[in-house]
């Protein structure tokens, strides 16, 4: 058991005690991890094993594990996927859920603009790696969700790439130069 | 609800009755063990009270607030006065206590003046009156909040180590209490990372919220055992929180 503090409560700064108590229950999971943490939390979600997160998304387990096996995936990371030449349509609808739920539900903790990487690289890396559309999301509000993530110093090498290659894309498609295939229905 | 005496020290049922209400009621050993609970909250901020701000002797302070336990507590029964519907309990005892201090250092102050008294009183022991006819509500209040947040974190780890969760007391203390206590560096994600081997960021965070999460409890829990009514706890907290802030 580590031991405790060797600074007793009772002579600590006030101030200082009033910030363990400072959250309200509702916003607990705020303000987890500092700002400058973001890149250190990025890379590890990146080398994540898939089931570790995916595995959870209501009765995905099966789906999960066919999918990678199909692809060579088992058992490999977010960041293998994102890297893969072909990656699974399934897995990036899965890594597109994880995302969205960390983003919506009160109880994650997960820092809002990491899981705001993982839900849009996923549907970038959809859109360029396999030409399908897997949200209903505008062009015009993707085009601004890549660049707010590419703004971002924390960001690292292999989302980098995905949303550099999203920006391209979508401005291919701004120009008419790529049209609409049949593929590029929206999925959801 | 039965008392469980093997529970570890500062670990209590969340279904136990309110220590105040049962201190308060007839004679028993659950009274009895409810009082002592009460006063192991209530003494160390009282006596630490007289020390800090009234500037008395630790013994002094002792004698004092022995005799106010023995005189008002024990023989008086002053806790059958508190009146939940009155006001809290916490602002009753000091008071309580602010009057009875007040009237002793009067008493102190009579004997020294008195040509029977042979026995001079050091003057180290009669602090000003000023002081202790000042408001000591923010003093006390402030002495009391300490304790309740000592008491919390001293909770907490005992239900970490009551329920095997190691883990969670270890991030809790590196993550939050010792670099707020001690001013310790923040350990980095990529440090807790490697000291508790999360598989992956979500792990991170559940764990240390649910370590915020059981402090939270702890400190309601703390709380509770102190007021004569459970629906007080929040507005007790809220009193904590400004107190601390101040």
């Amino acid at each position: 058991m580590n031991r405790p503090p060797d600074k007793n409560p009772l002579e600590t700064d006030p101030h200082q005690l009033a910030s363990l108590i400072a959250d309200d229950d509702d916003d607990i999971g705020e303000r987890i991890w500092n700002h400058d943490e973001l890149a250190a939390i990025l890379r590890h979600q990146l080398t994540t094993p898939l089931h570790v997160d995916l595995a959870g998304l209501g009765g995905a387990a099966g789906r999960l594990k066919e999918e990678a096996a199909a692809s060579g995936l088992l058992l490999k990371s977010f960041g293998d996927l994102l890297q893969h030449p072909r990656p699974p349509l399934g897995l990036l609808k899965m890594m597109k859920d994880f995302g969205k739920a960390c983003q919506i539900s009160p109880a994650s903790a997960m820092p809002r603009e990491i899981s705001s990487v993982i839900y849009f690289t996923s549907i970038m890396a959809a859109m360029t790696k396999r030409s399908r559309r897997i949200t209903k999301l505008s062009d015009a509000d993707l085009r601004k969700a890549v660049r707010w993530a590419l703004d971002q110093p924390w960001l690292e090498d292999i989302t980098r790439t995905i949303f550099l290659d999203g920006q391209r894309f979508l401005a291919g498609v701004a120009n008419g130069n790529q049209t609409g295939s049949p593929q590029s229905k929206p999925e959801e | 609800m039965k008392e469980q005496d093997s529970t570890p020290r500062g670990v209590f049922p969340h279904t136990r009755w309110s220590l105040v209400a049962r201190a308060c009621a007839p004679p028993d050993q659950a009274a009895s063990h409810a009082l002592d609970e009460l006063l192991r909250v209530y003494c160390p901020v009282l006596k630490s009270h007289l020390v800090r701000h009234m500037h008395l002797t630790p013994h002094r302070a002792d004698d004092l607030v022995q005799d106010f336990v023995a005189l008002k507590i024990l023989e008086k029964n002053a806790l059958a006065s508190a009146d939940a519907t009155r006001g809290r309990f916490r602002v009753f005892l000091l008071k309580t206590f602010n009057n009875f201090v007040v009237s002793e250092i009067r008493k102190d102050r009579a004997r020294k003046r008195s040509p029977h008294n042979e026995q001079a009183v050091n003057l180290d022991d009669a602090p000003d009156l000023a002081l202790a006819d000042a408001p000591m509500h923010q003093a006390l209040d402030l002495e009391w909040a300490r304790r309740i947040m000592a008491l919390a974190i001293e909770r907490m780890k005992n239900e970490c180590a009551a329920k095997g969760r190691n883990d969670l007391w270890e991030v809790f203390s590196c993550r939050i209490l010792e670099p707020t206590l001690e001013q310790a560096p923040l350990p980095s994600y990529d440090d807790l990372v490697q000291r508790f081997g999360f598989q992956s960021p979500t792990q991170a965070s559940n764990l240390l919220i649910t370590a915020k999460r059981m402090f939270r409890r702890a400190l309601a829990d703390t709380v509770r055992d102190t007021v004569a009514d459970a629906s007080q706890v929040d507005e007790e907290i809220r009193d904590l929180k400004a107190i601390l802030a101040t």
